[in-house]
């Protein structure tokens, strides 16, 4: 039987006395495309980043591939977060960005393979900061993937960008997802763009984690998508 | 009257001292500027001046005593930086001016220190011992040689800390160093340059730098040679003038940033 990708049990992240995330337990098969989804404020980017080890959990446990995820060696989990805010006068090239040390496991092929497929082979020495909003998300996601991670967790990837970039994004994720058998974890608004990738869905309401199109706020053909036959099997919820 | 400086020891030991300062400051200034900590610097100066002052005081090793308290003191500013809900540079400015008033009170209670705290301040590149070059070039050596096995790494760390953490970078060992370099580099150069001032090669070659818009490596470069260049000019204008090098070192420094500013208007 394959390990699971994430097993999150009675999670609990309380910010003062107010939980954020209460007794919140759930599990993630290897290789499936995951969209935490919920409105504003509902704690869609704390749970991701307790799972990727960025904040400390008020209670409960975490296994990333049946480890704790600060003992995971490095390279195996990727996490593209919010809106990077990088200075206009950030002084570094595509290729000097993409020259990441010690977690680089791609092969030579592989790593030109993946600098082609994103469309960053002609802009390798340029400067970050000259590139438009697309070409710049394409290059964090390279950042991301040049690791080879079993994970990829994204944290609104597609802010900003068009909707014709954001298609081709989803489009490159989910042939990621299937060709190299990356879990993807992947907090969106843009529940009509990712629903028809996502494998599952974990939904959170503001002041407590719930699931399931009972309690979702989404509706109708995006939340079918979005939770299709396996979701029973993928997200479990207990309080 | 070129010639005529050179024939001195002390002018020749004053061109190697700012030639070594002009390579070392911009090193390691470039991270704190491109991790928007510029401020840092200036304020590690200000902890590595109390250092100067203890070891005034004590009569200790004045290199020991200053890297040893300024690595302290940056530890202790970044641990209380990490905990406390306060605001960052405020946190800072506390301990800037808190070190700057220590160390004002011991030179001035001080016997050997009475008089001496405008040398620190401010430099006095013309009374370097061959000790002080020695010393200066070591660090440069092992400060390059460390870079250049990390600066990927902490230029990742820059551009996206967050992802470096999970990706399994050992950040937190990283910033230590950086500071910890930050901490030796200024302790160095106190005596050459002076701790008001040492701040200003940190980080005024590296946005000097930065306005060409270039990759990592070549903003590096373009920052060193303008901070060897501002060193030189510096002390050439301290030779002919007689004023103190440290400033006219700064403001050699300042000259090319609004050079290359007014070069680069379109």
């Amino acid at each position: 039987m394959q390990i699971a990708a994430v097993v999150a049990s009675h999670l609990t992240y309380k910010i003062g006395d107010q939980p954020v995330i209460d007794d919140f337990s759930f599990s993630i098969p290897a290789g499936k495309m995951v969209g935490v989804l919920g409105p504003n404020g509902s704690g869609k980017s704390t749970l991701i980043k307790i799972l990727v080890g960025l904040l400390p959990q008020s209670a409960g446990t975490i296994k990333i591939f049946g480890t704790h995820p600060k003992a995971i060696s490095a390279g195996q989990i990727a996490y593209v977060g919010q809106k990077l805010a990088v200075d206009s006068f950030f002084p570094a090239t595509v290729q000097e960005l993409l020259a990441i040390p010690r977690w680089s496991a791609l092969s030579p092929s592989a790593r030109t393979a993946l600098i082609k497929t994103l469309g960053l082979a002609g802009l390798l020495q340029r400067s970050f900061n000259s590139l438009s909003g697309g070409e710049k998300q394409r290059v964090i996601l390279a950042r991301a993937l040049i690791g080879n991670p079993k994970l990829l967790v994204l944290d609104e990837p597609t802010d900003g960008l068009d909707p014709t970039t954001r298609r081709e994004f989803y489009h490159f994720l989910k042939t990621q997802q299937v060709e190299n058998n990356i879990t993807i974890l992947l907090v969106s608004h843009d529940v009509h763009g990712i629903s028809p990738i996502l494998d599952a869905a974990i939904c959170l309401r503001h002041e407590s984690v719930c699931h399931g199109e009972e309690q979702c706020l989404l509706s109708g053909a995006d939340l079918k998508n979005a939770f299709h036959s396996e979701r029973q099997e993928i997200v479990k919820h207990h309080h | 009257m070129f010639l005529n400086f050179w024939a001195y020891d002390f002018f020749q030991n004053a061109i190697i001292v700012v030639t070594l300062i002009g390579i070392l400051a911009p090193t390691v200034g470039i991270f704190f500027v491109i991790r928007r900590l510029s401020g840092l610097a200036d304020g590690v100066a200000h902890l590595s001046l109390l250092g100067a002052a203890i070891a005034v005081l004590l009569g200790w090793p004045m290199l020991p005593t200053t890297i040893a308290t300024t690595l302290i003191s940056s530890a202790s500013l970044e641990a209380v930086r990490k905990h406390s809900k306060l605001p960052a540079e405020a946190i800072l400015t506390l301990f800037t001016f808190t070190s700057l008033a220590l160390a004002a009170l011991i030179f001035a209670i001080s016997p050997a220190g009475r008089g001496s705290i405008n040398t620190f301040l401010l430099g006095s590149i013309f009374t370097i011992s061959a000790t002080d070059i020695y010393t200066i070039a070591l660090v440069t050596v092992i400060t390059l040689v460390l870079i250049a096995i990390n600066y990927k790494a902490l230029l990742s760390i820059a551009f996206d800390e967050p992802a470096a953490i999970v990706a399994g970078l050992p950040v937190h060992s990283l910033n230590y160093l950086l500071m910890g370099l930050g901490a030796i580099t200024i302790s160095v150069s106190i005596n050459a340059v002076g701790a008001l001032l040492i701040g200003a090669l940190m980080v005024i070659p590296v946005i000097s730098a930065l306005q060409f818009n270039k990759g990592f490596v070549s903003t590096w470069a373009i920052a060193v040679i303008i901070g060897v260049l501002s060193g030189l000019g510096g002390i050439l204008l301290a030779g002919f003038t007689n004023l103190p090098g440290g400033p006219c070192i700064a403001l050699t420094a300042t000259v090319i940033f609004i050079l290359v500013a007014l070069s680069r208007v379109k």
